[in-house]
Formats: structure tokens, C-alpha cells, sequence
């Protein structure tokens, strides 16, 4: 017994040196001539799905850019996790010693390393985190999503203009969520409007039936619904249809998601929302021939921070403060999503529109400048 | 009174799910005497079966059902076989048993995501529209549909503890397993059956939330948490307690996020699951003998 013990031990250490030279060797030959730059995005846990689109999408943008040979990518799965997110940091930065980041795609992540980002002086771009308190000025960070507070300006102009002063605000219980519930519910009570009913749903949540009886209670003329996934807002659609919950839907720019129709089929028709209208629809239809797919705002955003990204380090040769002075002084990039400006905090500039889901697909409501 | 009856409803609904994931653990646990985690496992792989024969090869509904759930019960005997058997045979503690449970679980739904992918699947076989009102409270035919199978496959596996022979030497080895060998039974093959019988009923779950909820890889460990929350508070070897506990938990939840911001949803399900492990650890209907946590 205390023989094949020692034997079990000993091919498992044999096993594990084998596994870290194999990977070592790998490692080595992939390390040659090419600009490594880190990619942290959640490929597991709730948002995996999307964090997996986001992949998707910058792999097509380094196809198309031909950089295969000239950018090595790195990555790291955060799970939307604040502290995972730390720990894909710190390998990213003092293991592979990577100085451009494309994420963290979660606000709590991003918020969680923004500070070693700027104490390190290692660039990042994020493709989806929207929190309001990323928006900072003259530091590392910059991202092509925009802030909550630009998608929900415009949705509270849009409940004004139809009269609608009653909002029933149900948001996901994290940062995400807290940020988009915070930007609306300031904006909307500054126009006049009143909160009937505030709470949220926890990440996994996907019994909403009684929440929407208290929504019922309450008889709010719209709902301001950003739970954390599509997933989650497709069943509270469908359940909220279940229990003739016959009222206007809103969200925010996150609602357009394959998930989202693939939850809730025509529950999800009426639900507005605001929209960086894709200008290049080029790229928009070859991830759909690529993936079979629509993809979503942030994996456009991904394609996006990876060309912003791959051309200033082209121009600057590597040089991450160059790379940062040109990322401060960025004007009307042509993007997935139009034109792309960096404000003095970093923060993308773009066109909004509103979108609406029409017969289980996302059409444009209208089209207004930010 | 509309209002109340939704809230009925809705912890009906809510509660039968549990009661289905939880029934199958107990066995499980009763006979075993192990915490069995991958049971979750079992849950969300007899539901993404479903999906694959259901709706990717198209297959006709009633044999789509038969075939998923033989195939969530072929995984319940072959975790148990290839598994759980030589932990035995090395005279493996509960607690070696357990952490292997939660390996298997932790396995199994990486399988789930590395085969399907994370995206929402669904399970598109009835119209989404307003339910059916009854005095005021709304219920749509496949949630009550739901209610009914659970009520109706728990009543069945009532029946088979009661009155079966193989039923009947569960609750034997259950009770006093060198007993139950003494007289003739044979241990390893009612686990091996308290392990299929478990993972049938798991399956049938997993189907249920998939028609009604979409499927995500996991699905499993959310759903088994709940149904460990309603056999501790039942009575954890006791099946009908399992029952029991699980239909309190899902009253209890819907009933006190109505006062209560719904978040605080897991937290009345723990702070309910530490009141019954602080003032009655044998759960509702777990009988207490001196020496030992619980008995049925």
C-alpha cells in the first residue's frame, strides 16, 4: 500500500515537470517578433457567452489586420470577477510583462485594476465595462464602450417625450447593474420623474415571477430593466408576458444579444433601448458569416479597442507612452461602429441611436446624435 | 386573496422543482450516506440531452424524454460505478466521497460548456403568452404541467419505497445497511439502484427547468444548492421529508421576497436551512437517536 502510494506520487510529479516544460517550450516558441498584449474577458461564469463573442471578434480583427505574426495574444478569463480579474493582472503583467491590455470587459474588473494599471503604466482598452467611475481623466485607461450615463440620457429623453413619468427600475445587484441604476434613476428624477418600484436580481437569478407581482402592484407605465445577463432579461420578458406584465420595456445598450431573443423568442418584441448604430456593416456581416451570429455591442467593441490599439502600436513602434499621448489625442477613428473619438477621460464618443426588437429582431428606432 | 394565491403559486411552482432535485438526493444520501453534489451534474446533463435529441436531431417528443432520461440515469450508474464503487472499496470517508462529488460536478458542467458552448439554449416547444387565471392568480399550462409531474413522479417513488421489493431494501440498507447484508441484501447493488432511481428523477427535473427557465451549463449547482437547502430542512434521509423541506423553502422564498427586496432571496433560504440546523438538525420529518444526527 505505501509503495504504490509513493509510486502514485511520483508519476504525478513526473507528469506535472512534463506538462510545464511542454508548456514552457510552447511558450518560447511563441514569444519571438510579436508585441504580446493581454486580453482579460470573462470566458466562464455568467457573462461567458458574451466574453466569448468578444473573443470571437478580436480574433477576426487581427485576421483582418494581418497580425498574426506581429501581436501576441494573451489571454485571461476573469469570470466578471473582481478579484480573478486582479490575479489575470498581475500574470499578465509580471509574467508575461505585457504592456497593452484589451479589457477588462467587466466594470467591477476594470474598476478593481484601474489602479495598478496607472501604477504600472500599463495601457488598457476595454471593450464593454460602462461604469461611470471609470471615467477618468489623464490616466491608463480607455475604453470604446460608452459610460451608462450617455445610454441612459437617452432613454430618459425617450420616456419624456411619451409622457411616461412612472418607471418601475430593475437592475442587476453589481456594479454594473448599481452604475446603470444610479446614472438612470438621477437622470429620470431630474426631469420630474417618479421611482415606483427599485430593486434587482442576483447574478443567477432566474425566478422573477414574484417580483414581477410587485411590479404589477405598483402599475408603472415602463420598466428600466438591465439585469446582469441577456439571458436574465429574456426569462423576466417571457415571465412578465406569462403574467400579463403589459407594459413598456426599457434597457440599456447591452439588451442587443443573441441571448436575449434565444430566452425570451417574442417575449422580447417592444423592448427599446439605445444603440451605437453599426456603420461598418462589413464587419458587422462577416461575424455573422464567421459565427453564425449577431454579435454584440461589445464584441464590435473588441474589434474596435484591438484596431485602435494595434495601429498606435504600429505607429509608435511599441512605445506605450506614445501609444498613450495618441490614445489621448484620438479623433473619428473609422471603427465597426462608426467614428470613434477618446475624450479627455478616456471615454469613447460616439453616435447613439435607439433600437427596438421587432418580430424577434433588432431594428432601428431612430437615429440621434450624442 | 388574488394576490396570496399567486404567491402560492408561485412558491408551488417554485417548490416543486426543489422537491424534484432534492427527492433524488435524499435517496441518494439515505442509502449512500454521502453528500452526492454531481447530482446537480445529473440535472443539467439530462436537460442539455434533451436539447441535443429534442431539438437539434429533431427527435419525436415522447422519445426524446424516454432517451434523457435513460441517459441521465446510465450517468448516475457510471459515476457510481466507476467512482463512488472503488472509494468504497478503499474505505473512503463521506467527506473523500464528497469532495469527489464536487469534482464530478465540476467535471460534468465543464463537459457541458466545452460540448454546447455558454450561450442560453433553448427549449422552444410551447408559445410564450399570458397564463391561465384562476381567481385572480395566473399559472400557464406548462407550469402547471410541471406541478403536476412532480406531484405525480413523486408520488410514484412513494409508492416504490413503500411497496417494491427493491424500494423496500432501500429503506433497509438506508436504516442499517450490515443488517440489510445480513438477511440477504446486497448493498452494492442498491446503491448502484438508489444511484439510478436518484438521477431518473434528477432528469426529469433538468427537463422541467429547461422547458421553463432556458439551459445554462450552470444550471446543476443553483438548482442542487436549493435541493440540499430542502432535504437538510426536511429531514436529509428522509425522502418525504426532502419533499417537504423543499416545498416550505420555495413558500418561504416567494412569500418573504414579496416584503423583502429580492435579493435577499438565498439569504431566506439560509437563514431558514441555520434555524432548522440550530433547533431541529433532524429536519421535519427525521426521527433523532441518541448518538446519531438523524434517522428515518
Amino acid at each position: 500500500m505505501k509503495r504504490n502510494y509513493v509510486i502514485n506520487i511520483g508519476v504525478f510529479i513526473i507528469c506535472a515537470i512534463l506538462c510545464l516544460a511542454l508548456f514552457g517550450c510552447v511558450q518560447q516558441v511563441k514569444n519571438e517578433n510579436s508585441t504580446k498584449v493581454g486580453v482579460i474577458l470573462p470566458l466562464t461564469g455568467f457573462l461567458a457567452n458574451v466574453g466569448k463573442d468578444t473573443q470571437n471578434a478580436i480574433e477576426l480583427a487581427v485576421n483582418d489586420a494581418n497580425a498574426l505574426t506581429k501581436i501576441e495574444l494573451i489571454y485571461e478569463d476573469d469570470a466578471c470577477d473582481s478579484t480573478k480579474a486582479v490575479t489575470a493582472y498581475q500574470k499578465l503583467a509580471s509574467v508575461d510583462k505585457v504592456n497593452f491590455i484589451i479589457g477588462p470587459f467587466c466594470g467591477q474588473s476594470a474598476i478593481a485594476i484601474l489602479p495598478l494599471l496607472n501604477n504600472d503604466r500599463v495601457i488598457s482598452i476595454s471593450p464593454g465595462a460602462p461604469d461611470n467611475e471609470l471615467s477618468k481623466p489623464n490616466d491608463y485607461f480607455f475604453r470604446t464602450r460608452i459610460p451608462n450615463k450617455s445610454e441612459t440620457k437617452i432613454i430618459v429623453d425617450y420616456l419624456v417625450s411619451k409622457g411616461i413619468f412612472k418607471v418601475a427600475v430593475y437592475t442587476a445587484r453589481n456594479t454594473f447593474g448599481q452604475s446603470y441604476h444610479d446614472s438612470f434613476v438621477n437622470q429620470f428624477v431630474d426631469v420630474g420623474g417618479e421611482i415606483v418600484f427599485d430593486d434587482g436580481s442576483a447574478d443567477y437569478q432566474v425566478d422573477f415571477k414574484t417580483d414581477l407581482l410587485k411590479i404589477k402592484e405598483k402599475n408603472p407605465q415602463a420598466i428600466f430593466l438591465v439585469p446582469a445577463s441577456r439571458q436574465q432579461m429574456g426569462i423576466f420578458a417571457k415571465q412578465a408576458r406569462e403574467l400579463g406584465v403589459d407594459i413598456l420595456f426599457t434597457g440599456g445598450a447591452v439588451t442587443e444579444q443573441q441571448d436575449l431573443l434565444d430566452a425570451a423568442g417574442i417575449a422580447a418584441n417592444g423592448i427599446i433601448y439605445p444603440y451605437v448604430s453599426p456603420k461598418n456593416m462589413e464587419i458587422f456581416y462577416k461575424y455573422v458569416a464567421g459565427y453564425g451570429k449577431i454579435p454584440s455591442m461589445e464584441a464590435l467593441n473588441g474589434y474596435d479597442a484591438f484596431n485602435i490599439l494595434f495601429g498606435q502600436i504600429q505607429v509608435c513602434d511599441g512605445n506605450k507612452e506614445c501609444v498613450r499621448n495618441n490614445l489621448n489625442k484620438l479623433k473619428d477613428f473609422n471603427g465597426a461602429e462608426g467614428l470613434i473619438s477618446f475624450d479627455e477621460n478616456g471615454d469613447s464618443r460616439t453616435i447613439l441611436g435607439l433600437k427596438q426588437v421587432k418580430d424577434e429582431k433588432f431594428v432601428l428606432l431612430s437615429d440621434t446624435n450624442d | 386573496m388574488s394576490l396570496f394565491l399567486q404567491l402560492l403559486i408561485n412558491g408551488l411552482i417554485a417548490g416543486a422543482i426543489y422537491a424534484l432535485v432534492a427527492s433524488g438526493f435524499s435517496l441518494i444520501y439515505s442509502t449512500n450516506k454521502f453528500v452526492h453534489f454531481a447530482h446537480g451534474a445529473t440535472v443539467a446533463f439530462s436537460a442539455y440531452m434533451f436539447y441535443a435529441i429534442f431539438s437539434l436531431w429533431h427527435t419525436e417528443l415522447l422519445a426524446s424524454v424516454i432517451l434523457s432520461l435513460g441517459l441521465g440515469a446510465a450517468l448516475g450508474y457510471t459515476m457510481n460505478f466507476f467512482v463512488y464503487n472503488r472509494l468504497r472499496k478503499q474505505k473512503a470517508s463521506a467527506l473523500i466521497q464528497l469532495v469527489a462529488s464536487v469534482a464530478l460536478l465540476i467535471l460534468i458542467e465543464s463537459l457541458i460548456l466545452l460540448f454546447f458552448g455558454a450561450d442560453v439554449k433553448s427549449i422552444n416547444l410551447i408559445k410564450v403568452e399570458k397564463g391561465l387565471e384562476f381567481f385572480g392568480a395566473i399559472i400557464t399550462p406548462l407550469q402547471l404541467f410541471i406541478v403536476v409531474v412532480a406531484i405525480l413522479l413523486l408520488g410514484l417513488l412513494y409508492y416504490f419505497m413503500k411497496h417494491t421489493k427493491i424500494g423496500k431494501a432501500m429503506r433497509a440498507v438506508a436504516d442499517n445497511k450490515d443488517a440489510a447484508e445480513i438477511v440477504g441484501i446486497s448493498a452494492k447493488q442498491i446503491f448502484a439502484w438508489s444511484f439510478v432511481i436518484g438521477s431518473l428523477i434528477a432528469g426529469a427535473a433538468g427537463i422541467l427547468v429547461g422547458l421553463e427557465q432556458n439551459l445554462e451549463p450552470m444550471m446543476g449547482t443553483n438548482l442542487m444548492i436549493k435541493g440540499f437547502t430542502g432535504a437538510v430542512i426536511g429531514g436529509i434521509t428522509s425522502v418525504p421529508g426532502a419533499v417537504l423541506g423543499s416545498f416550505l423553502l420555495g413558500f418561504t422564498e416567494n412569500f418573504g421576497i414579496w416584503y423583502l427586496p429580492s435579493g435577499y432571496k438565498d439569504a431566506i433560504a439560509f437563514v431558514l436551512l441555520f434555524v432548522f440546523l440550530l433547533f431541529r438538525p433532524q429536519g421535519l420529518l427525521g426521527i433523532k437517536r441518541s448518538g446519531d444526527r438523524e434517522t428515518k
